[in-house]
């Protein structure tokens, strides 16, 4: 039987929650993201309503840009808390369709319901209820990708929204593929882009007709995948239980930093940090990342691979901080620091070793640690050399 | 300086010291080797600061004198010359020219003053091994070390000497080789010393060109922070890594009270092909002893493989159940020179015992190899 497989992307959902929350918004443009502090802030939009979008302002835009665009906009704090409220309740809606949910982010998740046609009808009725559902159990609205593979659901969700529904069927994917833009593309990113449209590529359906070895021989393996995806190729199924890649948290400061004692203690914290959320989830990685973000905003990433795993604080200190003294910032500050540990192992199949003990002490300490800031919060307990605060920041965490 | 010389002895000779020149170096006079000559003697040394070869040829010299030159392109145009003989000069200043009868090549150099020395300090001890014992205790040890940079002194080789035996121990935290060897002695000095594994292939390197080892003689000089290797015409001088040895005794175990004997070839062949259905980040495999039949078997659940064998096996204690990293198990079955070898075994958690069934005379090794943990289903 042919795969049915939906896209299904909330429209403007951090703009969206605010305007529901918050009634008076309702009609004007609404920003959701950094304070624009009159148009001297820093940090980026996160998302906005779609009357903010006709000023041309658009997620990651510098929020400064924004100001300038529409200084009469709502600018509004993002409050993770209640989004992820929302988020737990619309994925919730997604599983009473169907056990296949693969989530990717707080807002989207492509569902397999190629099983559940005979029980709930034609891939369009099953589209339209889930719409149904989440409009009348949250009062948002989403858009929906109906095909027979992930990649084009994921263009087709993306094409009439808000409150988008695209069916694409079975037969008719290099179709609907052909005239759309090359940006379209899954993965080419402004780059690609410029690359494949220096050899006239412009559309997805003039990369598709190039014969398969000449790209092979062109552009590679990269290549043979953006060519299999134009020709409607594509057999990635829905990954149910993603599974987890990196951990990873970084800051932006609220002004560039100079002094190095300050940029030591946010590696310190960061990388405490990271460290606590690899032990609560059970993972150990091999490979230390420091990401660095200069006031240009040239982004730089460092990293150091073991080949034993890692979760103590201590290790991916020390690792953060001999990555950044080996980094010549050549006199600029910094504003963004990051640390990541990816290369991730979880707990069963875990290679014993005979001197685990000898770590014991800082396993015990990194353990304490944990049992008082999980019972009474982070800022409960900490190393004394995070004591000394010298300056706030945005913390931003990500695990994927 | 000015000598002449057949290419393949220059070769030979060069390639003894090259493994030492750093690939990646900050330091660009670590990429040559400093040329020496004295009479008929032309000495090769070469360096990475920690670790310093210096090899002797015989030469037809005519002018004595010394010199450094990068030592790739060096080895290169011998590696592209023919049997031939060569007539080397250095030039007045910076330059070193190759003639061969039908061309000339020429290389940039620089003094010996900017080539670093190395400051020999006083021995504590001296005693002589024969190269083909050094050899086998270098060959049954080197492959367990650490190539974590996470703990320095893992990446090395633990040598004790003393006035009963000579005790040679590697480990990487998840399994451990110790040999002991009770013929050499060394009666005037006790001493406990961990040398970097670099060194360590480069005497091997340098042992595999002698044609019958076991009639040639190496001299150990060790220092309280050096450690001189000295056979034949080259000499190594290695710094010895600095800081404690984890006391391995500690990890030995004493009460692994169930013997599992299996023929080893038998054994490997089946872990090999096992192996292949195994998860490739873990390596997993598990042994499952029950009475005379051990089951071997691997299951990746991310790509669905798996693989299962039963050996006949020697065992009359409680079944057990037990799961290993299965290069680490084929790695050390590798070093087992006898058909048969015995496990010692506690349970799923504890380290297992692996032995020859029989010890070589005057020898006792002994490996040791952390399980993997079960995962619960």
């Amino acid at each position: 039987m042919n795969k049915v497989i939906l896209h299904i992307d909330m429209d403007a959902f951090f703009a969206a929650i605010e305007e529901l929350d918050f009634p008076e918004y309702r009609g004007k443009p609404v920003v959701v993201g950094a304070d624009p502090k009159d148009g001297k802030g820093r940090g980026v939009v996160s998302t906005c309503n779609y009357e903010a979008r006709k000023y041309g302002i658009h997620s990651a835009m510098p929020i400064s840009q924004a100001y300038k665009r529409c200084p009469s906009a709502i600018y509004a704090f993002p409050r993770m808390k209640r989004y992820v409220e929302f988020s737990k309740k619309i994925h919730s809606i997604f599983y009473e369709f169907t056990p296949k949910v693969e989530p990717i982010s707080i807002d989207e998740a492509f569902l397999d319901v190629s099983g559940c046609i005979r029980l709930l009808g034609e891939p369009v009725e099953i589209a339209k209820k889930i719409k149904q559902r989440i409009k009348s159990q949250t009062g948002l609205t989403a858009s929906v990708g109906v095909a027979p593979i992930k990649f084009v659901a994921k263009i087709a969700s993306d094409l009439d929204k808000p409150d988008g529904l695209v069916v694409v069927e079975e037969g008719k994917v290099i179709e609907f593929l052909k005239p759309l833009p090359i940006s379209k593309m899954w993965g080419v990113g402004k780059k690609t882009e410029v690359k494949l449209k220096a050899k006239g590529i412009d559309t997805i359906g003039k990369l598709a007709q190039i014969p398969r070895e000449t790209i092979v021989k062109r552009m590679g393996k990269v290549g043979l995948h953006f060519w299999s995806l134009a020709n409607g190729i594509d057999d990635r199924d829905v990954e149910i239980g993603h599974k987890v890649k990196s951990v990873s948290l970084e800051n932006t400061y609220y002004e560039d930093v100079e002094n190095e004692k300050i940029i030591e203690e946010s590696i310190r914290s960061l990388s405490d940090n990271v460290s606590r959320i690899l032990r609560k989830k059970k993972f150990r990685g091999k490979t230390i990342t420091l990401k660095i973000r200069l006031g240009d905003f040239s982004t730089f990433t460092r990293a150091h691979s073991y080949k034993s795993l890692i979760d103590s604080s201590q290790i991916i200190a020390s690792v953060c901080m001999d990555l950044y003294h080996n980094f010549d910032r050549k006199g600029k500050n910094v504003r963004l620091l990051g640390v990541a540990v990816s290369n991730l192992n979880t707990e069963s199949g875990d290679q014993l070793g005979f001197f685990d003990e000898s770590n014991r002490e800082q396993q015990k300490i990194d353990k304490v640690i944990d049992m008082v800031q999980n019972k009474f919060g982070v800022d409960k307990i900490k190393k004394a050399s995070l004591l000394n605060k010298h300056s706030r920041r945005i913390d931003e965490g990500d695990i994927t | 300086m000015h000598f002449t010389v057949s290419k393949g002895v220059l070769q030979k000779g060069l390639q003894k010291v090259v493994g030492v020149i750093p690939t990646k170096t900050t330091i660009p006079i670590l990429e040559n080797v400093l040329l020496d000559l004295q009479g008929e003697k032309l000495k090769i040394t070469g360096t990475d600061l920690e670790i310093c070869i210096s090899t002797d040829i015989s030469v037809n010299g005519t002018l004595d004198g010394s010199c450094a030159v990068p030592a790739r392109s060096l080895n290169e145009i011998l590696r592209e010359l023919p049997e031939l003989p060569l007539d080397i000069q250095l030039e007045d200043g910076n330059k070193i020219t190759i003639k061969t009868q039908n061309g000339l090549y020429r290389l940039g150099s620089q003094p010996k003053e900017e080539f670093p020395s190395i400051v020999l300090e006083d021995s504590e001890g001296q005693l002589d091994i024969d190269a083909g014992l050094l050899s086998r205790m270098i060959n049954k040890t080197v492959f367990a070390v650490s190539t974590d940079e996470l703990r320095a002194t893992l990446m090395a080789v633990y040598f004790q000497f003393s006035a009963e035996e000579l005790r040679c121990v590697a480990t990487d935290g998840h399994r451990l080789v110790k040999i002991i060897n009770y013929q050499v002695k060394s009666p005037d000095f006790h001493k406990d010393v961990i040398v970097p594994t670099k060194a360590l292939s480069l005497i091997l390197k340098n042992i595999e060109t002698i044609e019958d080892p076991e009639k040639i003689n190496v001299n150990l000089s060790i220092g309280e922070n050096h450690i001189i290797f000295n056979m034949q015409d080259t000499l190594i001088y290695s710094k010895l890594i600095e800081g404690q040895y984890p006391k391995y005794e500690n990890v030995i175990p004493i009460d692994n009270d169930k013997k599992l004997t299996v023929d080893k070839t038998e054994l490997s062949a089946a872990v090999r092909r096992v192996s292949i259905f195994s998860n490739s980040f873990t390596h997993q495999i598990r042994f499952a002893v029950d009475g005379t039949k051990m089951k071997i078997s691997s299951e990746d659940v991310e790509y669905g493989g798996e693989g299962n064998e039963v050996i006949n096996v020697k065992y009359d204690a409680d079944s057990l159940e037990v799961a290993y990293n299965g290069v680490y198990v084929i790695d050390l079955l590798k070093h087992i020179d006898t058909d048969e070898v015995n496990f010692l075994l506690k349970d799923s958690v504890s380290a297992a015992i692996v032995t020859p069934s029989t010890q070589k005379e005057k020898e006792d090794l002994m490996m040791l190899i952390m399980p993997i943990r079960l995962s619960e289903d």
